[in-house]
């Protein structure tokens, strides 16, 4: 048999899994023989775990067949970011300093999904620990962006993440976010990504970026798709000193599309004011105000603090950090990290403890703020981005041009609020656009609502990049 | 606070420090990447130069306080 997966979401495998219609090892040899089809063009994986699948899919299998379904991830094929640890395969971090590095214990999420059947296609393409600028001198190529394979970014860091979905070679991925690593991807590649409340998923055993602003986050089509990724990978562990001892709701059963009377703050000045957004984008914006409306979505401007607050808190913290974490390997191993890092990293060396300190105040004035700001509301609306997805620059950009300036989804990281990012539409290039709702701490199932409301009011998320085969 | 400027020259010095040798090249955009992080840092201790809260769980009594 064979079968179409082009189209074919996380929640639709997940009900032909269920009601026995799909075999999960007819489904990963599906992914994987479109993987071999298609990734050359797009450069997403890194290691294929054909093996590991097919045994996982089989066993999903005999055990779906004996009537033990153990839930909607059971026999649904997904794929892990590289800096997600796994026990005997290769976790590279995109980076030559790991190219050896193989795991002794699974990360906690990746613990989880095996748990809930999942099975496993491999490992993804990052920016190089999750934070280099785009680079073409690293350890494997970087991934493209399937709706424009010569000269469209994907966005970073989760990368391979973005363009294995949007290429349809797994229906849905991990990434990980630290500055909009999955909601930015998730916006350039035209699918969606939910960075969850920070503390709602365990990061152990995921390669530190930066301590207090990484989240591990669903990547897929659609909200409800992330909804399901996300039902399995939430909750406490005391093993993450930034996880909290909170009751995981259920994420998926409230999708019902119904919106009426909730209150959407705009945080419109971020696009329009603090940062100048495409025509394409801001068009795209009042058009899903108005859908917002029509939903019987009560839409009102709101304001925040400047971008740029935002941006100086999420730089020094995240510059201080990633130097805590990288000072002993980059003395040792200064050539093995690519030229973008090289220079990116060495800028820790010159931050006092006083500058560390001082952001982590300010940062904590600039969550209590946010937190006021959404109390009114069930949530905020703003644009993911300025831009659709950029070219690819022929040469290492440098980090002042690039991540030095400020950008809208790292406003969450550094207030711990979970923000979901989703279609928007296409420009007039035909790029994907994207939109981002907010939601307040732990209430991720509201935005997961609206998200999967607006997503069946469009057709974006149904609509697919044509892929060149190589 | 005004920034400090971070010079090509100090991060050729405090890589060999570190038994990192960086080329003029890259010790010369570390420079303007680093000079960009500290003015970030310095619009950070602007924003939160009054000593009026209990940061971390640990308050410096305020010299005023400490006056009869």
């Amino acid at each position: 048999m064979s079968i179409d997966v082009e189209h074919l979401t996380l929640a639709d495998a997940t009900g032909l899994i269920r009601d026995r219609k799909l075999s999960p090892v007819e489904l990963a040899r599906a992914y994987l023989d479109r993987i071999e089809r298609h990734d050359g063009a797009i450069n997403s994986f890194i290691t294929v775990t054909g093996e590991t699948a097919l045994e996982r899919a089989k066993q999903a299998e005999r055990e779906i067949q004996a009537g033990h379904y153990r839930g909607p991830m059971h026999g649904v094929p997904y794929a892990l970011k590289d800096i997600v640890e796994t026990k005997g395969i290769p976790t590279t971090a995109h980076s030559r300093v790991l190219r050896d590095y193989v795991p002794a214990q699974d990360a906690v999420v990746e613990q989880k999904l095996a748990a809930a059947g999942g099975v496993l296609l491999g490992k993804l393409a990052c920016l190089e620990f999750a934070h280099a600028s785009p680079s073409v001198d690293q350890a494997w190529p970087q991934a493209r962006n399937p709706w424009n394979t010569d000269h469209g970014f994907t966005g970073g860091s989760s990368t391979g993440s973005a363009s294995a979905v949007a290429a349809s070679l797994t229906p849905c991925a991990i990434g990980t976010d630290t500055g909009g690593s999955v909601r930015n991807p998730a916006a350039l590649c035209g699918i969606t990504g939910l960075m969850p409340t920070y503390g709602r998923v365990s990061r152990r055993g995921v390669i530190p970026y930066s301590f207090s602003l990484d989240h591990v986050g669903p990547m897929a089509w659609t909200a409800r798709d992330c909804a399901i990724m996300l039902q399995s990978i939430a909750g406490y562990d005391e093993g993450d000193p930034g996880s909290l001892q909170t009751p995981v709701p259920d994420f998926v059963s409230p999708l019902d599309g119904k919106i009426a009377g909730m209150r959407i703050g705009l945080l419109r000045y971020m696009y329009e004011e603090d940062m100048t957004a495409d025509d394409d984008i801001l068009a795209a914006m009042r058009e899903t105000v108005r859908r917002l409306e029509s939903l019987g979505a009560v839409v009102t401007e709101v304001r925040a603090r400047p971008l740029m607050d935002y941006h100086d808190c999420k730089l020094v913290i995240g510059v201080a950090e990633f130097y805590s974490v990288h000072e002993a390997d980059f003395a040792r191993r200064f050539h093995e990290y690519g030229a973008d890092l090289q220079t990116k990293t060495f800028q820790g060396a010159f931050l006092g403890a006083a500058d560390y300190l001082q952001a982590q105040r300010v940062r904590r004035h600039l969550a209590q703020d946010m937190q006021r700001t959404i109390e009114p509301f069930d949530a905020l609306l703003v644009a993911s981005n300025v831009r659709p997805a950029p070219r690819i620059q022929p040469k290492t950009r440098s980090s002042t041009e690039y991540f030095q300036k400020p950008n809208i989804t790292a406003v969450f990281n550094v207030t711990g609020n979970p923000a979901i990012a989703i279609p928007n539409g296409f420009s007039a290039s035909g790029l994907p656009l994207s939109c981002m709702i907010v939601g307040k701490r732990f209430d991720e199932a509201r935005i997961l609502k609206i998200a999967d409301a607006l997503e069946r009011e469009t057709p974006w998320a149904a609509r697919r990049p044509a892929l060149p085969e190589k | 606070m005004t920034p400090r400027k971070v010079t090509a020259r100090e991060v050729l010095e405090e890589g060999a420090r570190r038994g990192i040798a960086f080329t003029p090249e890259q010790a010369e955009a570390v420079s303007i990447a680093t000079t960009s992080l500290l003015e970030s840092a310095a619009r950070l201790r602007d924003a939160v130069s009054r000593n009026d809260e209990p940061a971390f769980g640990f308050r410096v009594p305020l010299q005023d306080a400490a006056r009869p």
